[in-house]
């Protein structure tokens, strides 16, 4: 309690001082504002990336890995290849399972559609899907969590379904674009999609998650997954055994062969890799705005050294004088102290509202949601430890002063 | 004089070297990741053909669904449909222009010592190489007839020229592009207009293309756009020839309209082909063609990320935090000094020659921070250049990058010192000397 009064009482000389040489105190302050305004922004913008990227794609991203298969020769049979390639990635061992596959999640390149869950839809019940095509060891292969329904049958897998015989293919939906189609509770299977103008295609099984290959098209888990591929160009995805991957990437694209006279091998990636390659801007954003924020931060705590270093030397006479009159030497460091956190507090208060301000304006600019508030009092928290820290050395410097000082001359 | 306060300002600096060096450090800390950020910026919003960019327009018809627009606020596709983009190349009102998609095909030699490898293709018409002024190392483009009729010739980039002829005049030669033989008709010297305007579907920042083949080999090849292809209508596509003849988007058309004049004429000439279509029962929505010219073009496929403005306004303000806190301390370091600065008054040093005394030691700051700066931002676009995939072409410091970074740090810090230099030498001698 009375330490607490002598703290109250030690406002009143420390706030006059402050009013007597302001321009430091104002500076220090402006300075703190504007570090709590980017702190508080840089690590909501960090958080809301690093959530982004933690968000699961459906697949079993530690054991997958795939590759483009590109033909190119005119007289290319391709029905034929991707059967034998497809028994032989299979039967490798070490392979789980593997299926041919059109796109991936995350993989930034892709197809899409529209689609509704009833034949005379108008245009604005239509929405839009990716369209993943695969086989019937597809759903395996990727580690899809099914939760209603079925997988494909063998039979129901049409090679190079056209549009125009869409209506033979069976099709599995995400959860998400289930309840989208089927409000509410997404009660799809058994049901048929339509892509408008054709016979609609059966719902056999939805599964939990499967996210698009683009960040920024539409909703992330609007997925649609059809028992058909293509001819063309395609995508062979293969699930492997624990610790297996690695070695079995090399070997698999050896097998493929690499160049061929036929068709090119490209692309050999673990979905690791083409999740990353998807998220690498979000990423890097994270990445510089840690190292400003570590920058800032140290900027501002060495402003506050600096500053303190040369309040203890030029008021050394003052310091002198004081223990020479009795104060001990925590009163001396009590008194830098309570001065560093009038400062930061100053700073905080105008430094809370930059930080709305800030925010209000990239919200507006960008496409950014608006800051979260509890960030700021965190915020504020931190400026006042940095700011207590800060001091601390030149304050103990302070109080080792001796009193005898206060008699000397410069 | 200069030499005398330079002298006193090193001396000054190196009284309190870890105050110095403070100072410093926080300028160049404010200056390197306000380079870093601006390099960014300034090389993403760069114009890529700056002696062009005001006569060529990129066309936009709007073509898209009568239930929405392509994008809001009403804006028409980037792309045309194969029936409007032959249409379009009827008109002899351009002066030069150019219809084109991405392409792609297997690349190999003709005695098979490379094994095949995916070659990057742009497929379009002749005039292409005069309208980006696309420079040529050996040969030339194909001639107009190839635009309609196929025939089997191709101009290679020089990296591909240097990868299969070992960077030899190829001219007359031959490659193999999906195992069809085609005749080298030209080489192209280095050629990277940054960024890749002329398609801005699958990155900004990508390299052109590795090969260019005509566009008239585009329909017996059924040859496919590997860029983008969108579509709004439901249409039942199960040949190459529906597929034309759908309202699918995917070609890119470029005009060079040199005046004013020409591009009112070219303008009422869409406007005119877009009704007539809709007479056809095509083009459902209200007209909205436009001809957008290069940096305009820029800004509506948003080839400056937010990210990279977000990160350009941040910087910024971490560049005043830096002055701020050198404000601080250079005010703490001249007051500090009052008692050197009362005795050169006293003995009759002006206010003007103590200003100009504090000036130029805050001068030497600012110069030994921008230097400091300009090492931490080429560190800082390292760094970038690692966190990002294609952005390698982006983060080169130039000339004229080097000379703002200079003339900020410089300025910063003379604007940091104006201040703290003004009040020291308004302190009356006398006062302080009388304390000693």
């Amino acid at each position: 309690m009375n330490q607490f009064r002598s703290l109250a009482l030690s406002f009143g000389p420390i706030v006059r001082a402050l009013t007597r040489s302001r321009a430091g105190a104002v500076l220090i302050a402006l300075q703190c504002a504007i570090t709590l305004a980017i702190l508080t922004n840089a690590i909501f913008i960090i958080q809301d990336r690093l959530q982004k990227m933690a968000r699961p794609s459906g697949v079993d991203v530690e054991h997958l890995f795939s590759v483009l298969n590109v033909p190119f020769a005119p007289d290319y049979d391709a029905r034929t290849a991707i059967e034998t390639d497809i028994s032989m990635l299979r039967a490798q061992p070490g392979v789980i399972d593997a299926a041919v596959i059109n796109m991936l999640p995350l993989s930034s390149s892709g197809s899409s559609s529209a689609f509704a869950g009833k034949a005379d839809a108008k245009p604005d019940e239509y929405s839009g899907a990716a369209r993943y095509e695969t086989d019937a060891h597809g759903l395996n292969t990727l580690g899809l969590k099914l939760v209603a329904g079925r997988n494909f049958l063998e039979e129901e897998v049409i090679p190079h379904a056209p549009i125009s015989e869409w209506g033979k293919v069976s099709v599995i939906l995400t959860q998400a674009y289930a309840k989208k189609l089927f409000p509410p509770d997404g009660d799809a299977v058994g049901k048929l999609l339509y892509d408008g103008g054709h016979r609609g295609m059966p719902i056999v099984g939805i599964v939990e998650r499967l996210q698009m290959p683009w960040l920024t098209f539409g909703e992330l888990e609007h997925s649609v997954i059809m028992s058909t591929y293509t001819l063309g160009a395609t995508r062979y995805v293969i699930r492997t055994a624990p610790a297996e991957r690695q070695a079995l990437m090399p070997r698999i694209e050896e097998l493929l062969g690499k160049s061929s006279n036929e068709r090119l091998v490209l692309q050999l990636r673990t979905q690791n890799e083409v999740e990353a390659r998807t998220y690498s801007e979000y990423r890097a954003m994270a990445a510089i705005l840690s190292a400003v924020i570590v920058l800032i931060v140290m900027i501002t705590g060495l402003g506050i050294v600096g500053l303190a270093s040369f309040n203890v030397s030029a008021r050394k006479k003052q310091i002198g004088t004081r223990r020479a009159l009795g104060a001990q030497k925590g009163d001396i460091i009590r008194y830098f102290l309570v001065e560093s956190w009038i400062i930061t507090s100053l700073g905080a208060l105008i430094g809370a509202a930059l930080s709305f301000v800030l925010s209000y304006w990239m919200a507006n600019t960008f496409d950014l949601p608006p800051l979260d508030w509890r960030y700021v009092p965190v915020g504020v928290l931190f400026l006042w430890v940095l700011g207590l820290l800060a001091v601390w050395v030149p304050a103990r410097r302070a109080a080792q002063l001796p009193p005898a000082l206060a008699t000397r001359s410069v | 004089m200069l030499i005398y306060n330079l002298k006193l300002a090193l001396k000054s600096l190196r009284r309190n070297p870890v105050l110095s060096l403070l100072m410093v450090g926080a300028i160049g800390l404010g200056i390197g990741v306000c380079m870093t950020t601006l390099t960014v910026y300034t090389l993403m919003s760069n114009n890529p053909i700056p002696q062009k960019s005001d006569v060529l327009y990129a066309v936009q018809l709007d073509s898209w669904s009568p239930d929405e627009p392509w994008e809001e606020p009403n804006l028409p596709p980037t792309q045309l449909t194969w029936r409007d983009a032959q249409s379009l190349l009827q008109s002899d009102i351009p002066v030069r222009q150019a219809v084109m998609f991405r392409g792609g095909f297997a690349l190999q030699d003709m005695a098979e010592k490379l094994p095949p490898f995916a070659a990057d293709a742009r497929v379009t018409t002749r005039d292409f190489f005069a309208l980006f002024e696309v420079p040529f190392q050996y040969g030339a483009a194909w001639d107009v007839a190839a635009d309609h009729d196929p025939q089997q010739v191709v101009v290679l980039s020089k990296k591909i020229n240097d990868k299969v002829f070992g960077g030899a005049n190829s001219v007359g030669q031959s490659v193999k592009l999906d195992n069809r033989e085609y005749r080298v008709i030209g080489v192209l010297a280095d050629w990277l207009p940054t960024p890749k305007f002329y398609d801005l579907n699958n990155g900004n920042f990508n390299e052109p293309e590795e090969i260019f083949v005509p566009f008239g080999l585009t329909v017996p090849l059924e040859l496919q756009s590997r860029g983008n292809s969108n579509g709004w209508k439901v249409e039942a596509i199960t040949s190459y020839q529906q597929g034309l003849e759908s309202e699918d988007v995917w070609l890119q058309y470029w005009v060079e309209l040199p005046n004013a004049k020409s591009r009112e004429a070219y303008q009422a000439f869409i406007d005119q082909y877009v009704m007539e279509q809709k007479k056809l029962g095509r083009f459902p929505r209200p007209l909205n063609n436009r001809l957008t010219p290069v940096m305009q073009w820029l800004q509506v496929n948003k080839v400056v990320t937010e990210d990279s403005r977000v990160l350009l306004g941040l910087s910024f303000l971490f560049l005043a935090v830096c002055l701020l806190n050198i404000v601080g301390l250079l005010l703490a370091k001249f007051l500090g000094k009052s008692a050197e600065t009362a005795l050169r008054r006293a003995l009759g040093a002006t206010r003007g020659q103590i200003l100009t005394k504090n000036l130029v030691e805050v001068g030497l700051i600012g110069v030994l921070g921008g230097a400091l700066g300009l090492l931490l931002s080429l560190a800082g676009l390292q760094a970038i250049k690692a966190l990002y995939r294609n952005y390698e072409r982006l983060v080169q410091l130039n000339a004229e990058l080097l000379l703002v970074a200079l003339l900020i740090a410089l300025l910063s810090s003379l604007l940091a010192g104006i201040y703290p230099a003004w009040r020291a030498a308004r302190q009356s001698p006398a006062g302080l000397l009388k304390t000693q």
